[in-house]
């Protein structure tokens, strides 16, 4: 196990609000009736784009992500 | 509880797709096929760096070419960071596709190229350029159940591995795109590539600031998504500016080679596991460190995989790169797991000495329960012994006694699972005609694997048609809302709503057809395109709609709980032969045993496990992204050195349908997933059987089995 990669620093936690409401992935087009696709799985590998900038990338260029897209603090974040 | 109808003249038979003519004489229309009047060429502008700031675009000299109509700047210069060759820059629209891409040369745009990593082992390096504010890599959460370090050190037994596999793109055929024609100023229609219309129309309201009444998106037959073809994407939001800037329709899909760029990934996956067992072949305990990429996130797989581990740690660590963005492709992050846990599996049942058919089998959770109070382990015994049945596992020799030429023939196998539920909240509209057309209305598309026949067969069961006779009308997101395809979802979502229409329909008929007849609703019943009183013919089909005078019926069907269930199982087995003296190994046969409920079309079902297999025997054989670590560019964006197979590469595939009372009671499963998972598992299973060593590194292509072998020495 000698190829383990650098982890990064350890940061500040960001302030956390709900989603915001840009934020897509493929499980709200596909369980429109459940909720439960909002949580993370323990391998959580959902992939997450903005439906503003239809990318990985925030209008920000900052990472589109579960935690990331519940930043308040993101100057893109809308909660409504 | 709703229920399937007990005894069934269509369902469960093998009936073609209502559509298959039409794909296979090229009659079908594909919106990459879709030319309005007057229509223009979009071309995209896209990066050539795969790290950079975008400092300067002038689409002066552009807007002047010939034949052009519109450009626009997609990226904001001074602001935008470049962070994947392919990412979007500009784009125009011009009256030919060369004019269009002429014009797209003529842009000049600036860039001040900044230090990259485009593979995992660069942005890993303890000298990477940080390409990312946050670093190249995060660790994910980390997994941990019972006590792995007391189990692990207890164990009789033990094996270590490291075991890879690669990005691969999903390379759908018909690119993605769509063509945006606009009816006055403010309503758009938009032919779409797309495994969701209501997706892309939901990204065209937001992103055009249209009314959602006022956008209509129409998607007839599709060439393939497997994932990758959920929303509009900048170039289809492209696509409709420039149409409206230019007063024309305008064309946009991707060429081949930004298909590869940006279109989609499958993340890599690459894993550290160490298996604990006792000496009869019991696990005990895994430790995994695992970690891929998905470009920006989203690349964990799960594991442990199928099997009971009391005892397991594992953590994960995302890998950030300078490459196109991952989405979901078929089965997300199961291939990766199985190939990853089978191989381990396999790798210990050597260690062990131990048949590794008995070591899965022992293995197994004692009660694996899915929906239904089903329990998979005992479905998934079944479904071994008859594989390897099909398969000859009775053929079966241990790692390297399989010959004494260069050529090498080797046995493996593995098991996948999935869960293939449906939504409750899509409709279904029933539409009877006094002409006796029956027309099915959803907001629902075919991703190919038959959705339209499906609902066809639903309805021509309950009306006493021939499939024939019902028009599946899918494929517009102004219909009522239907399902993406998505997850093996569609089927199990859509099936009970069109059931609901089609009883609805058919109960509305008799209602309104019965006082003439001096019967009650009740003493009718439909039959091989008659009405029948008591079980006596009286009307035709057509004879009985004529008498709904001048309106027709309509009907919307809804979910109904009993329909539908979740949770399947299968398992693969692969023969193979390995040349150890060039690497190349030939695929001889396949064997895929696989459950999913109530099987509603058995020709399109099986025609589902073909697909996912070979879309699997790619995977695990041929396909790789491949990026030069010098310029951020990758190798083998196009259909040349990307390899997939070939006619000849097609072994035997045999599909076997793990089809019993018992399943079809459990209602509709979706099975567009489940049978491409365990394929590359199984395959680079019997490679390892085959040459007594393990390929840790997928594809098994000729270097890979050749580095292998040397490193064993055997080369």
């Amino acid at each position: 196990m000698s190829d383990r990669p650098s982890e990064a620093p350890a940061t500040e936690r960001p302030q956390l609000g709900p989603p915001c409401r840009f934020l897509r992935n493929k499980g709200m087009y596909v369980y429109t009736d459940d909720s439960s696709s909002d949580h993370a799985s323990d391998y959580d590998n959902t992939i997450f784009w903005c439906q503003k900038t239809l990318k990985d990338l925030g209008p920000d260029d900052g990472f589109v992500g579960r935690e990331d897209c519940r930043e308040v603090g993101r100057p893109c974040y809308e909660s409504e | 509880m709703a229920t399937w109808p007990e005894t069934t003249r269509l369902i469960g038979a093998r009936i073609p797709r209502l559509d298959g003519m039409a794909k296979a004489s090229g009659r079908a229309k594909y919106p990459s096929d879709i030319r309005p009047e007057g229509m223009l060429f979009g071309v995209m502008l896209t990066s050539p760096h795969a790290n950079a700031v975008l400092k300067a675009v002038d689409v002066e000299a552009a807007k002047k070419m010939p034949g052009v109509k519109a450009v626009l700047v997609v990226a904001t210069p001074g602001e935008a960071k470049i962070l994947y060759q392919g990412q979007e820059i500009a784009a125009v629209a011009a009256e030919t596709e060369e004019k269009a891409r002429d014009a797209v040369k003529a842009i000049k745009v600036e860039y001040e190229v900044l230090p990259h990593v485009v593979t995992e082992r660069q942005a890993m390096a303890a000298d990477a350029p940080k390409a990312f504010p946050r670093g190249n890599t995060q660790a994910g959460r980390a997994q941990s159940r019972g006590k792995p370090d007391e189990a692990m050190q207890k164990a009789e037994v033990t094996i270590e591995g490291t075991y890879a596999l690669p990005v691969i793109t999903h390379v759908c055929l018909e690119p993605h795109g769509l063509t945006a024609e606009w009816k006055g100023t403010d309503s758009i229609v938009a032919y779409a590539s797309t495994q969701s219309v209501s997706g892309v129309a939901n990204d065209l309201v937001q992103n055009l600031g249209v009314e959602a009444s006022k956008v209509t998106v129409l998607t007839e037959v599709m060439g393939g998504g497997f994932g990758s073809k959920f929303g509009a994407d900048i170039w289809g939001v492209s696509a409709a500016k420039l149409a409206k800037e230019a007063g024309k329709p305008v064309r946009m899909f991707l060429d081949r080679a930004q298909e590869h760029l940006l279109g989609g990934n499958r993340p890599s996956a690459t894993a550290h596991v160490k298996l604990g067992a006792t000496k009869d072949g019991k696990l005990v305990a895994l430790a995994a460190e695992t970690h891929g990429t998905g470009g920006r996130g989203g690349s964990n797989f799960p594991l442990p995989y199928v099997y009971r581990v009391e005892n397991s740690t594992r953590s994960h660590t995302e890998v950030f790169v300078n490459c196109g963005g991952a989405r979901a492709m078929r089965a997300p992050g199961h291939p990766q797991g199985c190939a990853i846990m089978e191989s381990a599996m396999d790798d210990l049942a050597a260690r062990l000495e131990i048949n590794p058919l008995e070591l899965r089998l022992k293995n197994l959770a004692e009660n694996d329960m899915v929906a239904g109070g089903i329990n998979r382990s005992d479905i998934y015994r079944d479904e071994v012994a008859r594989g390897a049945e099909l398969i000859g596992w009775d053929r079966w020799k241990p790692r390297g006694r399989n010959g004494a030429g260069p050529v090498k023939r080797g046995l493996g196998m593995a098991l996948h699972q999935w869960g293939g539920g449906g939504a409750q909240d899509k409709q279904v509209s029933c539409i009877i005609s006094p002409d006796g057309s029956v027309e099915l209305r959803s907001a629902t598309q075919d991703i190919g694997t038959g959705a339209r026949t499906i609902l066809a067969i639903i309805a021509a069961e309950v009306f006493g048609l021939e499939v024939g006779q019902i028009r599946s009308n899918i494929g517009n997101s102004t219909f009522p809302p239907g399902q993406s395809s998505g997850g093996s979802t569609t089927t199990p979502s859509m099936a009970p709503p069109c059931l609901d229409a089609a009883v609805k329909a058919r109960d509305e008929l008799f209602k309104k057809i019965a006082p003439g007849l001096d019967a009650a609703p009740e003493d009718l019943s439909l039959k091989e395109g008659k009405v029948l009183v008591k079980g006596e013919e009286k009307l035709t089909w057509a004879q009985a709609c004529r008498k709904l005078g001048m309106m027709p019926i309509s009907v919307t069907g809804v979910f109904a709980q009993g329909l539908s269930s979740t949770g399947v199982g299968g398992c693969q087995f692969a023969e193979v032969t390995v040349d150890v003296e060039t690497g190349v190994v030939r695929l001889k046969k396949i064997v895929a045993v696989q459950d999913t409920g109530l099987i509603l079309d058995m020709l399109t079902w099986r025609s589902q496990v073909y697909g996912g297999v070979i879309g699997g025997l790619n995977y695990a054989m041929f396909e790789e992204r491949v990026m030069d670590e010098q310029t951020g560019v990758m190798l083998n964006p196009d259909m040349e050195l990307y390899k997939l197979a070939g006619a000849t590469d097609i072994p035997e595939i045999i599909v076997e349908a793990y089809d019993t009372p018992e399943m079809r009671s459990r209602g509709v499963i979706g099975v567009g997933e489940p049978p491409t998972i365990s394929t590359a598992a199984a395959i680079g299973n019997a490679v390892a059987n085959a040459i007594g060593v393990r390929v840790p590194q997928w594809p098994m292509s000729p270097i890979n089995v050749l580095n292998a072998l040397a490193k064993e020495g055997k080369a």
